[in-house]
């Protein structure tokens, strides 16, 4: 497959597009089976408080993979001073400043606070932290957050695990077209051509967990997002035709049967 | 004696107790992945061996899990 370029966000460089939740998954060799057919470079992780009463199994020994990469979340708090005690957490945990920043304290959308989430934000970049910060698709928050020194901005196309695609594309267009940091789509896309509809209109790439994780076959629906969010990059940087409104015609239509 | 709580857990320690101590006495697994707070105040690892815990002392530890 062509390569299409690669996306640099904070410190590092990926070649693929698409991003991976490891929620979900029925189990843990599904999920790493997963996440090798994806392709993807960077996947999420949740924290939670360890139950002693319960034997450990540890997610992340089943995450390790060559070139695949940890983006621990904020899942679970609701302030920003919470989320700093997360991420603080999430960074001795797991050795590493990447965070995917969310701060949802409404258990039924899990619509994020937006601004905790510029509080939180302005304190961890200050901390050293690469912030990707979950967001609602509001422009003027974006362009916020990335003063307030997030590495990318992750817009939802729709609420967490909706399936119901992008439901915000007039405002991910903005977004896309005003953003000098990269643009991640995440939450609700719920099909491959919902990524690689992101994709075409300019994304620098989806984050996708449900989609995949509660598919009949989620390791093909991996391979099956893989491929849509290459295509739909492939898209982007072939640069589409414009849309119009009247037809214009694809063979020549000068004179063939009739002679005028 | 002292008391602390851990997690939504009471726990006995001795005085003097650490943090080491403490993950001793709960044999924990993967202790490689646990990360801990202290009265909301993350204690690196490097301070587990040193770090003595006090009487009503709320300890936070956490673990990666499955997510989005």
């Amino acid at each position: 497959m062509k390569q299409t370029e690669p996306l640099r966000i904070g410190d590092r460089d990926y070649q693929s597009r698409l991003f991976l939740g490891t929620g979900k998954f029925g189990s843990y060799p599904l999920m790493r089976q997963a996440v090798v057919a994806s392709g993807t470079e960077l996947v999420t992780v949740a924290l939670r408080r360890v139950h002693l009463h319960e034997g450990q199994d540890d997610v992340i020994e089943h995450l390790q993979l060559p070139g695949v990469h940890l983006l621990p979340n904020t899942s679970g708090v609701r302030t920003a001073k919470e989320a700093v005690l997360a991420a603080q957490l999430a960074r001795e945990s797991l050795q590493t400043n990447w965070l995917k920043l969310e701060i949802h304290p409404d258990p039924r959308y899990l619509l994020p606070d937006p601004i905790e989430t510029v509080l939180a934000t302005q304190q961890l970049a200050k901390e050293g932290f690469f912030v990707m910060a979950y967001v609602n698709a509001d422009p003027v928050l974006c362009k916020r957050l990335e003063e307030a020194g997030a590495a990318a901005v992750m817009p939802l196309g729709a609420p967490i695990g909706s399936n119901q695609g992008l439901q915000t594309r007039a405002m991910l267009e903005i977004i896309i077209e005003q953003s000098g940091v990269p643009v991640v789509v995440d939450a609700g896309i719920g099909a491959p051509s919902h990524a690689a509809e992101a994709m075409e209109m300019g994304a620098d790439a989806v984050l996708v967990n449900t989609a995949i994780a509660v598919a009949g076959d989620p390791v093909a629906m991996a391979e099956a997002f893989r491929l849509a969010t290459h295509s739909g990059r492939m898209a982007f940087e072939a640069r589409m035709g414009s849309v119009n409104k009247q037809a214009a015609a694809s063979s020549p239509l000068t004179a063939f049967l009739v002679n005028e | 004696m002292i008391r602390i709580i851990l997690n939504d857990d009471e726990i006995t320690l001795d005085q003097g107790d650490t943090v080491d101590a403490l993950l001793q006495q709960l044999s924990m697994d993967h202790p490689e992945r646990i990360a801990i707070a202290v009265n909301d105040s993350v204690v690196r690892r490097s301070d587990w061996s040193s770090y003595r815990l006090n009487d009503n002392d709320r300890v936070l530890m956490i673990a990666p899990v499955q997510g989005g």
